[in-house]
């Protein structure tokens, strides 16, 4: 049998009955706040390097000036996201001191010929001396060089000691 | 009628017997390393002051290490003649030994010897060939490998490489981890070892000039990377290329007149060829990509090099006077540090299989790629000056070590040269047998 | 519980308007089914009205005309019913003719299955005389046959006594010949006897000769054949013992070298000549080796065949 549309809003009333009932015993319904964990790598500190740190910022271990060292992907040379602020720091640090200079090392893991290791590390130092200089910093103050496999951080010969390997290095 | 067949039958039987000749035809034997036997030679001096060397073991030695001999330990010996008139063939036929090496070593003056060596054929029941040779104590060893060389292409048809030397990079860290490198070279057989070049910085990618006198090499002494040329005997030594950016790979032309270089003066990592006389600089490719790693085919014609050009690094050739880059290593996605075989058909190169780097040739001719090693991180293939074998460095026990494979594949041998991690190996060319004289 | 609705507000909202309706609810009531539609005819209205004297009349001349048409009606149907009976008549009539013709198409088919059934006799008998005179010719056949072979074999008696007799003849007449012969050769005897003697002895050499020839025949084809087993045997052990000896260096497959060797008596090496290179100094010491390993190499026994062993050229092509 056909029901009359009042019928209807009988059953919506009691659809609400049912929905009061079936929320988990925490809230009810909507959905609270995720907090999960927030993005990872740079810590995330306002404007300014750390409240009162008296020394070289470069040895403040709260900066991202800090973190001298980037890592690099198997066989890559492009710039990993979370390395971004840091680069960002030390072209900000570089801009602010235009005395200073800094060498930039590149490295490569064990794996492939050496020679051939050489240039991948070329091209970490120029992907990290392209990014600083794109931010704005004087050419003359940057210096690299490339020391392929032959100047490991890490012996080892697993992914562990491969990836801490595949790095590149700012020497101030 | 039937007298006639049988007539014909007995004809034809009565022919054969008549023929002169019979022909039999052999098709199978084992295959296999000769049986040879060299007896601990003689010495005919004081029996207080023997030579400082024992040639026989040092000949045996490089005989078997060449895999195409199988010498007869000297405790199964049934004899140990030391002149012609000792030998008694059915000793040594008896051990199946096909060929027999004796020999006596004299004094000759202060601090002098003479080595007399004999190769008997066993089965001939003949003398092969015999030699005496004027030595030095310090020359003794050399002259024990020349000696060995002769028996090898007596035998062989093929020149040796016994008297030939090695060069390789050490490393050692110590407690403070810091890096003690150095540049060494030593005998084939892992003797005589002597550092050329001591530094804190890495050494990389030693080469022999064709005479087998200089060395050049890559040094990252005072954080600069430059190509350096040494005298190997006087130490002597000169700064060739010291660009900005990469200085590498440091390859002689055949005539040793040109030196090859991979330089990033330009922006990119580049071929250039190095006049040595004069001192000029010609490149040899021009391209965004990695090019490095170059090596002279042995008509100094072109080069053979590794480039990245095509995504990943593959080996690539070109004509000496530059031109179109022809890419030559199909098999897998790495294939680098390529080098030419003395006879210029084979090159052999790192390649990467399942992720294991190992040794691998190609024959040129046939198209033929064959893996021959079994490593995990294999690398720095170098031939031997007859082309016999090949010397690359391996891994084991976390440890940089060098091995050898035979040219054909059959025979592998790890080389013990010495403690600590060694690498980068290259065979020198045939060298002048000068040396401290 | 009052802590549960304070920490609920909305829930506790909700509750009370459901209770708060469901009470309306109650109170109005709700009719749960559908207004009910009538299912009806359309409803017929009569309608009432004078009557006037027209209507009467009129009424009256439709009786009569009601009552003519009756009339009208009767007279026709009687017409009709005479028609039926006419009808009817004709169509029996018509019966009676078709049962007729039916008679007579029945006594037709009779005849003519008389008809047939006499011609079927007569052909079953033509075909029984025929086959019966079928019969009668091939016996004829026969007794013409047997009478022939008869013929022919009085024939052959015949012709057998002929040849009988006439060499009875000619036995007669031969021996009366031999009988002159042998009279007239008396003579003779002792001359021919002597020839015969000859002759005799002749054959009987010749007949020893051919015997001994035809021996010497077998006893060749036999040492050809045990020869060549031996030399094939002996060749065997060679080349065996050859290919034991052999250590060839490696990756030397396709290579040839052919020697020459020269051999003593019972197998000793004495000379190895390399008659043709393979281009590898290795692999030509390695051949010449294995013969020298081989020394002595195995002769056949007899020491005829062991001629043919002297000189050995030995061809080593390994994986031919």
């Amino acid at each position: 049998m056909k029901f009359k549309s009042s019928a209807w809003l009988v059953i919506a009333l009691l659809a609400f009955l049912f929905a009061g009932c079936s929320s988990t015993g925490s809230k009810e319904g909507e959905g609270a706040a995720v907090d999960g964990p927030g993005t990872s790598g740079a810590t995330t500190m306002g404007a300014g390097y750390g409240g009162s740190w008296s020394g070289n910022p470069l040895d403040n271990p709260n900066s991202p000036l800090y973190t001298k060292t980037i890592y690099f992907e198997f066989d890559e040379s492009t710039i990993r996201t979370e390395y971004i602020d840091v680069l960002r720091a030390h072209a900000d640090y570089l801009n602010k001191n235009r005395n200073v200079l800094v060498l930039i090392e590149g490295h490569a893991d064990e794996r492939g010929s050496r020679e051939y290791n050489i240039a991948l590390g070329e091209r970490r130092v120029n992907a990290v001396r392209n990014f600083l200089e794109a931010e704005g910093v004087d050419a003359a103050q940057i210096n690299g060089i490339s020391y392929g496999e032959e100047r490991p951080a890490v012996t080892g010969n697993d992914e562990a000691a491969w990836a801490e390997n595949r790095r590149a290095v700012l020497v101030y | 009628m039937k007298r006639l067949f049988f007539l014909v039958l007995l004809l034809g039987a009565s022919l054969q017997v008549n023929s002169s000749t019979l022909t039999i035809e052999i098709t199978q034997g084992a295959e296999g390393a000769l049986p040879i036997a060299v007896v601990p030679f003689g010495w005919r001096g004081d029996p207080a002051g023997p030579p400082p060397q024992e040639v026989a073991e040092i000949i045996a030695a490089d005989l078997g290490r060449s895999g195409r001999f199988k010498p007869l330990p000297t405790k199964e010996m049934l004899a140990r003649p030391t002149s012609g008139d000792e030998v008694d063939f059915r000793d040594w036929r008896a051990l199946n030994v096909e060929n027999l090496v004796i020999g006596e070593v004299s004094p000759n003056g202060p601090g002098g010897f003479i080595v007399k060596f004999y190769l008997y054929d066993v089965f001939r029941g003949e003398q092969v060939t015999g030699y005496s040779i004027p030595t030095t104590a310090s020359d003794l060893r050399a002259t024990a490998h020349g000696i060995a060389d002769i028996i090898y292409e007596t035998l062989t048809g093929q020149p040796g490489a016994f008297a030939t030397r090695i060069a390789y990079v050490t490393s050692e860290r110590n407690a403070q981890g810091e890096d003690q490198v150095e540049l060494r070279i030593a005998d084939t057989d892992g003797y005589n070892t002597q550092a050329i070049v001591s530094s804190k910085d890495p050494i990389m990618s030693p080469a022999w000039s064709p005479d087998g006198r200089r060395l050049a090499y890559v040094s990252f002494e005072k954080a600069q990377p430059s190509v350096w040329v040494q005298e190997v005997f006087t130490g002597k030594r000169e700064k060739i290329a010291s660009f900005k950016g990469i200085n590498g790979a440091p390859a002689w032309s055949p005539d040793g007149r040109f030196l090859a270089l991979t330089l990033s003066k330009d922006g990119n990592p580049d071929i250039f060829v190095m006049d040595m006389a004069r001192r000029s600089l010609r490149p040899i490719t021009r391209h965004w990509s990695i090019d490095t790693e170059p090596s002279w085919a042995p008509d100094g014609k072109s080069l053979v090099f590794t480039s990245d050009r095509g995504g990943s690094p593959q080996i690539y050739q070109v004509s000496v006077n530059g031109g179109e880059p022809k890419r030559v290593s199909f098999e897998g996605k790495y294939n680098a540090r390529a080098s030419f075989s003395p006879d210029g058909k084979i090159l052999t190169m790192v390649t990467r299989v399942d992720g294991q780097y190992r040794i691998a040739t190609l024959d040129l001719e046939t198209r033929d790629f064959r893996v021959m090693s079994t490593g995990r991180l294999d690398e720095s293939p170098s031939f031997a000056p007859n082309g016999s074998m090949i010397i690359y460095a391996a891994r084991a026990n976390g440890k940089g070590v060098l091995a050898a494979v035979s040219t054909d594949g059959r025979v592998q041998q790890r080389l013990r040269i010495q403690e600590g991690d060694v690498r980068e190996p290259v065979w020198s060319p045939y060298l002048q047998q000068e040396r401290n004289r | 519980m009052l802590a549960v609705l304070k920490q609920n507000p909305v829930a506790l909202l909700l509750a009370v308007l459901l209770h708060l309706g469901l009470a309306v609810l109650l109170v109005v009531g709700i009719d749960w089914r559908e207004p009910v539609k009538p299912i009806g005819a359309d409803v017929v209205v009569v309608q009432a009205q004078l009557v006037d004297q027209e209507k009467l009349d009129a009424e009256a001349s439709k009786r009569q005309a009601a009552e003519r048409e009756k009339l009208e009606k009767a007279a026709a149907a009687e017409r009709a019913e005479q028609e039926k009976a006419e009808a009817l008549k004709k169509r029996r009539a018509e019966e009676k003719r078709k049962l007729a013709e039916l008679e007579q198409q029945k006594k037709q088919r009779k005849e003519e299955q008389a008809r047939k059934a006499a011609e079927e006799k007569k052909r079953a008998e033509a075909e029984k005389v025929r086959l019966a005179e079928l019969k009668r010719k091939e016996e004829e056949q026969k007794k013409s046959q047997e009478a022939e072979k008869k013929r022919l074999a009085e024939l052959e008696e015949k012709r057998e006594l002929e040849q009988k007799r006439l060499k009875e003849e000619q036995a007669a007449r031969e021996k009366a010949e031999a009988e002159a012969k042998a009279k007239a050769e008396a003579k003779k005897k002792a001359e021919i006897e002597a020839q015969k003697k000859a002759e005799a002895e002749r054959k009987r050499r010749a007949e020893a000769k051919a015997r001994a020839d035809r021996e010497a025949e077998l006893q060749a084809q036999y040492q050809a054949e045990a020869d060549a087993s031996e030399i094939g045997q002996a060749t065997a052990l060679i080349q065996q013992k050859v290919e034991r000896n052999w250590l060839r260096p490696p990756g030397t497959d396709g290579l040839k070298c052919t020697l020459r060797v020269r051999l003593g008596a019972s197998g000793s090496v004495l000379l190895v000549n390399v008659v043709k290179s393979s281009g590898n100094i290795a692999f030509d010491r390695s051949v010449e080796a294995a013969v020298r390993k081989a020394d002595p190499l195995p002769m056949p026994r007899s020491s005829r065949l062991a001629a043919q062993f002297r000189d050995i050229e030995f061809v080593f092509e390994p994986g031919s």
